[in-house]
């Protein structure tokens, strides 16, 4: 199969996967609690406030239609109204998700640098106390909660030795605000690389403080699964026969480990990278309320606290739609850097 | 003295937290210079692990215990590791059984050989090298442009001549080739036989074949030895071997292999199954087998002696 | 059958199957100093939280036991929170909830992903295909915010919380299910059997399943670790148990508050007894896929 075919066949898949979930998370929001209004009311409300509510949401319109409605508007970004503020879920989504995107983006490398690091060390003296040590801190590390680590990290480097802020952002006043070009602006909303495009070192700097706790807690965590990963396929690679011939070919043990073992161990990482994504939101969410970081984490626990159900289907609507992309680029990118599937 | 390699009580084991398991036990040969040895042995033999341990070879939990590798007079188990890498592919190279796990899926086959002509000839360009690369292509009957291909592109034959390719591309001594022909089918297997001489004549290579076939070393060796549970039962001139093997296990060998040209032949195989090599037999290891045995096999282990001529044996039979 | 059944060995009996499952657990060989620390760690975390009521030295809701916010002394072992409830006998309490409901969704994992994985598996085509899709589509999705939306929406008790795990987990199960399935299915043994006569449900209990078990304790183990996790998140996020009761993600949230005047008593002990729990079934699982790895 060549690799636009793969391509193809791959996106085929996506969408009725991504359909699926998208139905589901309709009709769990609907046909079982009844009407989201009522959720949200309770019993006690008057009936007129609650039908005018229901109307302004288009919560009274056939449920088929309601569901043509719902998948139209994702196709066009409309993700709903909030029930709480009547304000577009999209816009609130956008402006929160940056934080997090920022969070899991440094949390994600540190976990890939720490665990692949450990992992190949470990693999390298297998059986021998090193080996023993790291395996164990893989398994430490992934029982860890991630809001304890962060607990921990803030009792220790915020409270007890005042070297880093225990939470937030950045300094009042020290918003990135991106990149202006007469008519042209672009802020991402992504602190680190505002300061970067506006070329303000300070406030790059500065957001980097903020980051460094929450990034490394929910990055050690994650980098659990990096190292146990990164240590057996190594372990099993070492075992192959082209090693022992790239041995006998004396080419040196340096060369045989980065050249032949590492490139063929990690990339099988790659097609756990989708899981891993999975593992890093549910980790943020927990890492941003830990934190206080005003992420998409913290918006969607806010949100169910305040019954604001359509914001909250709005924002697993979002979740889904970015899962399935994610999962999509990684088996196609794996497809590419695999020469057996590619050529 | 005109020998290349003169292997002295060599001795491998394998220790797991379960049980030692001796491989290859007290194994005493030599090889002359352009001359080819068949190794030869059923699965277990302790045949390959032989052909690894000549290049310090043997992963863990594989130790070599003790004995003396002399090729052209350096003891390779003595040197340090750097000295045995250069020896490694430039002096004595080893061709693989599977050549398609040989060969790093990911990497393109003409990088196998610039990486490798590169390593111990570092003043060679990476240009250079690559044409040297395509120049053993040509050699071997593989289209030039087809170094920038992936493993996984090349047939089987195809493959094992890219990984015959790549023991030669030096120009070494030596070459070890462990059951070099094993996965392949009988006519490519022939093929590949055929280049393996073609080579060993235009290169003057000397060679050790590993294999469990008779067949194969009939036609390509000029000496066979042969091995059972880790202990080298007879050593001979290959015509010599088939013609009057000495050793009781030799003959039941070769007695088991089907003869076409007689018809009605019963299908003669060697009663019992071999050793448990973490459990073996007291005195010698074929004993329970043996049509011959008598107590001294039970109790001693035959020693490797001359016995007729350059024939070497492991029997009692044989004083 | 009934012939077969004749000839079937003495010893196939309950008790060797059980002596050789211990045996293969605990037996010499590889991981099993983690299988060993990891039970040791579940057993005393178990008996533990179901002895509470026998071994907490103070009632965990009661406040003004002692004074609040006080370090860990000789009267206090674990100190106090700021409601002044002993945290002794709040730890000890606090496990109940979040092992019940990962236990809850285990059982419920195990219910529902073992039979639809060997089903499908077995059956194969368009319904495995079909079965196959809606299990990737989960399988991706992050469990802790699914747990959220389930939670937040049909509200909070054991058996929610464990659907809401359960939903998420059932995908894994149900992919190593299959995936030994498939390679049984076209094992010598199997073909066998199929041929004298034997009926598919009989096949799939008696010769898959015995060799599909392995793979999913250790899928088990795993689950229940991320079970624990999982809940206690959501009780440190406030999607829990009401608040006062023992719970040790909730101490987390109370604890929190006090971090900032340097309490660090509140929150160790708690956030320990999560991770000694993720850990114990974390342990078991590595020292299983060990011990495999080395057959």
């Amino acid at each position: 199969m060549t690799l636009r075919t793969y391509i193809a066949t791959r996106i085929a898949l996506t969408l009725p996967m991504l359909l699926f979930l998208l139905t589901l998370v309709f009709f769990v929001m609907r046909i079982l609690p009844g009407n989201p209004v009522l959720l949200r009311f309770e019993k006690n409300a008057d009936p007129q406030l609650i039908a005018a509510y229901t109307h302004r949401l288009g919560l009274d319109i056939p449920l088929w239609q309601q569901y043509w409605n719902y998948l139209v508007g994702i196709l066009h970004g409309d993700l709903g109204q909030s029930m709480v503020t009547f304000e577009p879920v999209s816009e609130q989504i956008f402006s929160r998700f940056p934080a997090t995107l920022e969070l899991t983006f440094y949390s994600f490398i540190i976990a890939v640098v720490v665990g692949i690091i450990l992992g190949s060390w470990a693999a390298r003296r297998p059986y021998s106390k090193v080996d023993g040590g790291i395996k164990l801190y893989g398994i430490l590390v992934y029982a860890f909660p991630v809001f304890f680590l962060g607990m921990l990290f803030q009792l220790v480097f915020g409270i007890w030795l005042g070297l880093l802020p225990v939470g937030g952002r950045t300094d009042v006043g020290m918003v990135p605000q991106g990149l202006t070009l007469g008519a042209f602006h672009l802020q991402t909303g992504l602190y680190t690389l505002d300061a970067l495009l506006g070329g303000n070192l300070t406030q790059f700097v500065v957001a980097l403080k903020y980051l460094l706790l929450p990034s490394l807690t929910l990055g050690l965590v994650i980098s659990g699964i990096f190292v146990r990963i990164t240590r057996s396929n190594m372990l099993e690679t070492f075992k192959m026969e082209f090693v022992t011939a790239a041995r006998a070919r004396g080419l040196k043990e340096s060369t045989v480990v980065y050249g032949y073992v590492l490139r063929n161990a990690l990339l099988p990482v790659i097609t756990i990278m989708g899981l891993e994504f999975a593992l890093l939101l549910s980790g943020a969410v927990l890492t941003e309320t830990e934190f206080n970081i005003l992420g998409l984490g913290t918006y969607l626990v806010d949100r169910i606290t305040f019954r604001d159900y359509t914001a909250v289907q709005g924002t697993v609507v979002f979740l889904a739609v970015l899962i399935s992309a994610i999962s999509l680029i990684v088996d196609v990118l794996y497809a590419y850097l695999d020469p057996r599937i590619r050529l | 003295m005109n020998e290349l390699l003169d292997v002295k009580e060599l001795c491998v084991e394998y220790r797991t937290s379960r049980a030692t398991i001796r491989a290859v036990k007290d194994v005493s040969f030599s090889l002359a210079k352009g001359s080819t040895l068949g190794l030869v042995g059923e699965s277990g033999s302790g045949k390959s692990t032989l052909g690894h341990a000549i290049v310090r070879l043997v992963s863990p939990p594989g130790v070599i215990v003790r004995g003396r590798v002399s090729f052209d007079g350096i003891d390779l188990l003595s040197i340090d590791e750097d000295g045995m890498r250069k020896i490694r592919g430039k002096r004595i190279a080893m061709v693989f059984q599977d050549p398609m796990s040989s060969l790093s899926p990911v990497k393109k086959v003409g990088q196998h050989f610039v990486e490798y002509i590169r390593e111990h000839e570092p003043s060679t360009s990476e240009a250079e090298a690559l044409q040297r690369a395509k120049a053993t292509f040509e050699d071997l009957g593989i289209d030039r442009s087809r170094v920038d291909d992936y493993p996984h592109q090349f047939s089987g034959g195809m493959r094992q001549r890219v990984m015959i390719g790549l023991a030669i591309a030096l120009q070494p001594e030596l070459i070890i080739a462990d059951e070099p022909t094993t996965a392949l089918d009988v006519v490519v297997e022939a093929q590949i036989l055929e280049l393996l001489k073609d080579l060993k004549r235009k290169y003057s290579l000397s060679m050790i074949l590993i294999t469990h076939n008779m067949g194969v070393v009939a036609e390509t060796t000029d000496r066979i030895a042969v091995m059972y549970a880790g202990k080298l039962m007879e050593v001979a001139g290959t015509r010599k071997l088939f013609a009057d093997p000495k050793n009781p296990y030799t003959r039941a060998l070769l007695q088991s292999i089907p003869n076409i040209l007689l018809d009605d032949q019963e299908l003669r195989s060697i009663p019992g199954s071999p050793p448990d090599l973490a459990n073996p037999p007291t005195g010698c290891p074929f004993h329970p087998r043996c049509p011959h045995v008598f107590d001294r096999c039970r109790v001693e282990e035959p020693k490797l002696k001359k016995v007729d001529g350059e024939t070497e044996t492991a029997c009692h039979l044989f004083g | 059958m009934a012939l077969a059944k004749k000839y079937y060995p003495r010893n196939s009996g309950l008790t060797p199957r059980i002596t050789g499952l211990i045996r293969s657990g605990f037996g010499p060989g590889a991981g099993r100093g983690f299988i060993m620390a990891g039970v040791a760690i579940v057993v005393v975390i178990s008996a533990m939280s179901i002895f509470a009521p026998y071994i907490s030295p103070h009632d965990p809701t009661q406040i003004s036991v002692g004074p609040a916010n006080s370090p860990p002394s000789s009267a206090f072992p674990l100190g106090t929170d700021q409601y002044g409830r002993d945290l002794l006998s709040r730890t000890i309490w606090g496990g109940r909830f979040i092992l019940l409901v990962a236990v809850t969704a285990v059982v419920i994992c195990l219910a529902v992903g073992v039979p639809i994985g060997l089903a499908s598996a077995y059956r194969g085509g368009n319904v495995d295909r079909s079965v196959s899709l809606v299990m990737d589509s989960m399988y991706a999705f992050p469990s802790l915010v699914l747990a959220i939306v389930i939670i937040g929406v049909f509200g909070v008790n054991i058996v929610n919380e464990a659907i809401a795990l359960a939903v998420v987990y059932v995908p894994s199960y149900y992919r190593v299910v299959r995936s030994q399935v498939l390679t049984i299915k076209e094992l010598p043994y199997v073909e066998a059997a199929r041929s004298i006569g034997g009926k598919s449900g009989h096949i799939l209990l008696k010769y898959v399943l015995p060799n599909v078990l392995p793979s999913i304790v250790v899928v088990a183990t795993i689950n229940f670790a991320d079970s624990i996790l999982t809940t206690a998140g959501l009780d440190f996020i406030g999607l829990g148990l009401p608040v006062n009761l023992p719970d040790w993600g909730i101490d987390l949230t109370y604890g929190r508050a006090a971090l900032a005047q340097g309490a660090w008593w509140v929150i160790l002990f708690s956030g320990l007894m999560i991770l000694l729990s993720a850990l114990g079934f974390g342990l078991i699982s590595e020292g299983l896929s060990e011990r495999r790895g080395q057959e």
